[in-house]
């Protein structure tokens, strides 16, 4: 179990998070909110990258920090631009990272061979990467941060830059090796999530904002969605969610808890 | 040591490294369109002479070179060696101490250190005036340019571009993570933070194998076109070799006793010892500095800035501080050429070059180590 207790970032006077508290246990966590909201600033504390000005991360009750070597472990990390070595093989960069991961070499080639055709990049194993797409260096990745069959895999925006057939294939992939694991997702993009995550965190104003399943989310706005025809001058109490194309035209998607006049749910 | 061997492999397969070292060897073999080729064939004769007759110049070794078939080589030679004498056993250190203590004589300490240093060499002039060193024909007429050549010229070479190889052949590992955007990774590991340890520890034996190669590539043609079959076991504290410092003149004084094979072994091993300085140094900066180029930056003004220092403080007649300041690596490096000397108004202490590496080696690896502590503790953005 991973349990993040009042934990408190700052940047001198900036305050990119401010008394987070959450508790995983295995399953899929989707990290939602906009950009700048502090999902990358939670997950490099989470693989201590940052450490927190206040505050501390457990693993299964033990300071993160103090644990160390033994934390860093058992815990998989996908970055948001995941850096590689455009001159080495996907094999090369594998075992230069399971060597980072002091995986015995033999068990790493093994475990290499399986986790390449697992991505789906068994037949370019042995190319160099400077050539690949961003699919295709995303799908390293993931295979890097799997390698060390990891109980705390972390994924920070591992769909960014990705076209909608890569995004599927790799929310599916995601799915298929959460397995008894830890999984935290972040994105910006609900789609990413809204199938594959049992619970979303969402950030507010550097503030945790809620933690919840997507079913829960969801309910609380039952009733509360309409479309209005575009150019629809919004009222007090009416949140703009989206623009879209509706059966008659341009729409407005808005929140509100009264249905508006002309809205349909 | 898995490890180690992928950063060995990031340095040596980055093609600049090599054409550096190319552009290196290329310069190192400009150097040698200075030799003079009467100088080669005058410095080869005396060596088959000395390998001959032996090193010692006496009646006997007189006789002999006198019965041995005339050239204008032999000839030379022979004059000059005629008459001869052990220049040990009239020389008084006092001219020497008392020229430096007048050029420092504006900081008091710095007259103290100056005699202290002189006495102490006065004890060594006697032990060489008891071996007869200064009876030793060393290469003869030819002694100073061939000594200066190979440490003066060669080996100021090799060192220097073996510093600049060793900086930045510890500055690219360090700096290689964030190139790549892989920090992030590399630290989220279990080996963590503790990667930059591996590659500082790395950088030391790749900057000593850059050493070795461009030493072997550099001196092995000299040797080559030089022969020192009869010269190794020469003192280089001969007659023939001397050393000049703010024009004056003076023997080769040695700290210690050294045949020419022991001087260039020994200079060897303290320039693998100021590579692994400037290697460390290079750690510190790297670590500190997170841009290899800032650290490079830092790194340039630190070595220029450190001479300018020297240049400054001289100018100003702050002795003591000069001498202090001529502890750094870049000061030793630039002795070079008269390594295990007195080192004139470069040094305070004996084997100030030896003791001066050994303190830079402590105070840079001790700096490493806490840059690297500092690193355990930094946030990676």
């Amino acid at each position: 179990m991973l349990s993040v207790e009042h934990v408190t970032k700052t940047y001198g006077s900036f305050t990119a998070l401010e008394d987070i508290s959450l508790t995983f246990t295995p399953g899929v966590y989707g990290l939602l909110s906009p950009n700048g909201a502090g999902k990358t600033t939670l997950i490099k504390m989470l693989t201590t990258l940052l450490f927190p000005t206040r505050g501390q991360i457990l693993w299964e009750g033990e300071d993160i920090q103090a644990l160390g070597a033994e934390y860093r472990g058992l815990l998989g990390y996908l970055p948001q631009q995941f850096g590689y070595y455009p001159n080495y093989t996907p094999r090369q960069f594998l075992r230069y990272a399971a060597a980072l991961q002091c995986i015995p070499r033999r068990e790493a080639d093994g475990r290499i061979g399986q986790l390449l055709e697992t991505v789906g990049l068994g037949d370019v194993a042995d190319k160099k990467m400077k050539k690949f797409s961003g699919g295709m260096l995303q799908r390293v990745g993931i295979a890097t941060a799997m390698l060390n069959d990891p109980q705390l895999l972390i994924l920070d925006e591992p769909t960014a830059g990705l076209d909608p057939r890569e995004r599927v294939r790799f929310r599916n992939l995601i799915h298929a090796l959460s397995g008894e694991r830890i999984v935290i997702l972040s994105t910006h993009i609900v789609s990413d999530i809204e199938t594959i995550a049992g619970q979303i965190i969402m950030f507010r104003d550097h503030r945790l904002y809620c933690c919840d399943s997507p079913a829960h989310i969801c309910a609380q706005f039952q009733g509360q969605v309409f479309q209005l025809p575009a150019g629809t001058p919004l009222a007090p109490g009416q949140f703009l969610l989206s623009e879209g194309q509706g059966a008659d035209g341009p729409v407005l998607r808005v929140l509100c808890e009264t249905p508006p006049p002309m809205g349909r749910r | 040591m898995n490890l180690a061997v992928y950063e060995w492999r990031k340095l040596f397969r980055l093609p600049a490294l090599w054409v550096f070292l190319a552009l290196c060897l290329a310069f190192n073999a400009l150097l040698f369109a200075s030799l003079s080729p009467y100088d080669r064939a005058l410095f080869n004769e005396t060596s088959a002479v000395s390998e001959a007759l032996g090193q010692r110049v006496d009646e006997d070794f007189l006789a002999a070179l006198d019965a041995m078939p005339a050239t204008e080589n032999r000839e030379l030679l022979l004059q000059s060696v005629t008459g001869m004498e052990d220049i040990f056993e009239t020389y008084d250190t006092r001219e020497l101490s008392d020229f430096y203590t007048g050029v420092v004589e504006s900081s008091p300490l710095a007259v103290k250190w100056m005699t202290f240093k002189y006495g102490l060499l006065a004890g060594r002039v006697a032990h060489l005036a008891e071996t007869d060193a200064a009876m030793d024909l060393y290469a003869g007429p030819v002694t100073y340019g061939s000594h200066q050549f190979l440490f003066g010229s060669l080996f100021r070479a090799v060192l220097c571009e073996s510093a600049i190889l060793a900086m930045l052949g510890t500055l690219y590992p360090l700096g290689y993570e964030g190139m790549h955007r892989t920090e992030g990774l590399a630290c989220s590991s279990r080996t963590g933070r503790k990667l930059r340890r591996v590659k500082v520890l790395a950088a030391l034996p790749a900057s000593a194998a850059l050493y070795g190669l461009l030493a072997v590539c550099t001196l092995v043609p000299y040797f080559l076109l030089y022969d020192y079959g009869g010269i190794w076991d020469a003192s280089v504290s001969s007659q023939f070799n001397y050393f000049s410092d703010m024009l004056v003149v003076r023997p080769f004084l040695t700290w210690g006793d050294f045949t020419v094979a022991q001087y260039l072994a020994a200079a060897l091993a303290l320039g693998a010892v100021l590579t692994a300085v400037f290697s460390l140094l290079a750690s510190v900066c790297g670590t500190l500095v997170r841009s290899p180029y800032l650290a490079a930056l830092v790194l340039g003004i630190l070595c220029f800035g450190g001479m300018g220092l020297v240049s400054a403080f001289g100018e100003l007649g702050w002795w003591a501080a000069y001498l202090i300041a001529c502890f750094q690596p870049v000061m030793v490096w630039l002795s070079c050429s008269a390594w295990f000397t007195e080192l004139g108004l470069n040094a305070v202490l004996p084997w100030q070059e030896t003791i001066a590496s050994g303190l830079n080696l402590l105070l840079w690896g001790g700096g490493a180590l806490l840059a690297l502590r500092w690193f355990e503790r930094k946030d990676v953005s």
